[in-house]
């Protein structure tokens, strides 16, 4: 906590994904991160008078939805375009749990699965990755059909999560795609290829169950 | 005027019916919500419309009681309507609080109704004193519902770095994520706790005999496989059984209920003003047994005795039939 407050003074941009953190602000300019909860323009209006100058939206929000808030937010709007969505943050950790430690003896455990710890059916099949204290989808989320509608729309950064993968070739092809030198089916085919066997996402978007995945860019 | 005693008892009404057993049955508060998506028990056959909630405040009300009104979801994109609606409905019909989460929504009924006292829900997951002094400073809430997360001892530090009431949970179903903040639900059904208020929709969960034992799924998804003698529990995601490392196990935690009967003392000399029982979707027996166990323990520690022993047996009613101290009980992280 002494960090933030520290930091929050001496001009570095926070990204702030807890309102204690907007509170230590006191009206400084401040990027609003996916885990505050935005969900309508109500609460853009407010974080925006408080100093926010980008709203970073939660991963369950569906393109709709996201462009109806980006066409509203007068400031930059931010939209997670790859890796696994993070669909829940806790105080127990799982990592530690899951290796028989207590969150706090851990050792760090959770740099044992820089990609997460696969937590599966019990049937086999894949369903969610925990890393430490927050639990992710199994599937990554590449979001090349809808980079031009949103951009379109006013959504003004993507955001790449990083995976262990080539992070570097996904980068490219995400400019690739915006910049409109490839097309979208074809970088999200090239990105299937690069981090198969890991499946690809599109259901939030889509605005249907999150790891669902409707064909992507593929089916337009 | 109320008389409480002890530490108020806040129950739950998922219908007029049990607002009644509530209130008949002890309970100093109870709570409720509207018959759409702007609450989070958001449950078929549940809920009020204005006309009930009137009836229910009046019954209230006649008794010295309090009657709050969860309109605990966040609003849509371009759909700010209903919960704009719930807020001046309830504000209309009396409600002595409304229990918010959204920031926009603490925005709108803080300007729009001054003299309606509002409560933070446990879906704004506020658990730290910056947390709760920005809900206080920026739209004037006057108490905090407190995540399921913390301590005894954490809640007592708490409480004593923050200027408003605190709220917990005492009895019922647990959430172990961030509250508010957890998708899981929606990731396997597509319907949102936070915007639709319902989390594992019972129209997506199935029991099926599969290989002799018993296999729950919501929606697609293998929630969990219960052996002949196991009691299957709801397949709520954060309950669900899951492969890790090679092991079948509850990832998250077991289906269990909070159940916090043992300590009440503790909280309230942590400072606590108020116990919650959740479960506005169970029935009105189980809101009956609940309020009138907790009612006698309440009663007894303000007259300086030891709560009835009976308070402790409520496993029977309890999710997955078992009871736990949950957060409460250093070690849980």
């Amino acid at each position: 906590m002494e960090e933030i407050r520290a930091r929050c003074g001496d001009g570095t941009t926070i990204e702030a994904n807890d309102v204690a953190t907007i509170n230590l602000l006191h009206g400084a300019p401040f990027v609003s991160g996916p885990f505050i909860n935005t969900f309508n323009e109500a609460t853009i209006d407010f974080l925006v008078a408080r100093g926010a100058t980008r709203i970073g939206l939660p991963v369950e929000l569906s393109a709709a939805a996201i462009a109806t808030l980006a066409r509203h937010n007068p400031v930059e709007t931010e939209a997670l375009a790859f890796g696994r969505q993070g669909l829940s943050l806790s105080m127990r950790c799982y990592h530690a749990r899951a290796y028989g430690l207590h969150k706090d003896s851990c050792q760090f455990v959770c740099g044992l699965d820089p990609d997460g710890l696969a937590a599966d059916q019990l049937d086999g099949k894949p369903l969610l990755v925990v890393n430490g204290t927050q639990t992710l989808s199994h599937g990554y989320a590449a979001a090349f059909a809808d980079l031009a509608p949103l951009a379109t729309a006013g959504v003004t950064h993507f955001r790449l999560s990083p995976q262990t993968t080539d992070m570097v070739e996904v980068a490219a092809l995400f400019r690739a795609a915006l910049d409109g030198r490839v097309a979208p089916a074809e970088a999200e085919a090239k990105l299937a290829a690069l981090i198969a066997p890991t499946p690809l996402i599109d259901g939030y978007m889509r605005g249907r169950a999150g790891m669902s995945f409707s064909g992507g860019a593929a089916r337009l | 005027m109320r008389n409480i005693n002890y530490l108020e008892l806040v129950c739950p009404a998922g219908t007029p019916a049990a607002l009644r057993t509530a209130i008949d049955a002890g309970a100093d508060t109870v709570y409720c919500g509207f018959r759409d998506c702007t609450n989070a028990r958001n449950y078929p056959g549940l809920n009020f419309d204005d006309q009930e909630l009137a009836e229910g405040i009046a019954y209230a009300h006649a008794r010295g009681r309090w009657v709050l009104v969860a309109v605990n979801t966040f609003p849509r994109a371009g759909d700010l309507g209903p919960w704009r609606r719930a807020v001046d409905a309830a504000a209309a019909a009396g409600a002595d609080a409304v229990i918010l989460a959204d920031i926009g929504l603490l925005d709108y009924a803080s300007r729009r109704h001054p003299k309606l006292r509002l409560h933070l829900s446990v879906q704004a997951a506020a658990s730290n004193p910056l947390s709760i002094d920005f809900y206080r400073e920026q739209f004037g809430v006057s108490r905090v519902v407190l995540p399921r997360v913390l301590a005894v001892s954490e809640v007592a530090a708490l409480i004593a770095r923050m200027k408003i009431e605190a709220e917990v949970f005492a009895f019922g179903s647990l959430g172990t994520m961030v509250e508010g903040r957890c998708y899981l639900s929606s990731y396997i059904t597509g319907r949102s706790p936070s915007s639709d208020g319902a989390c594992a929709p019972a129209e997506f969960v199935s029991y099926r005999e599969e290989g002799g034992k018993m296999v729950s799924r919501l929606g697609e998804v293998m929630t969990n496989c219960y052996a002949r003698n196991e009691n299957a529990a709801y397949p709520t995601p954060c309950k669900s059984r899951l492969m890790v490392r090679g092991d079948a196990s509850y990832l998250f935690e077991e289906p269990v209920g909070l159940n916090a009967a043992s300590i009440l003392a503790e909280l309230k000399g942590a400072g606590v003003t108020a116990l919650k029982i959740e479960g506005r979707q169970r029935s009105r027996a189980y809101v009956g047994e609940v309020v009138t166990h907790f009612r006698a323990a309440l009663d007894a520690l303000a007259r300086g005795e030891a709560a009835p022993t009976a308070v402790s047996d409520l496993h029977a009613i309890a999710e997955g039939g078992k009871v736990t101290l949950s957060a409460f009980k250093k070690g849980w992280r």
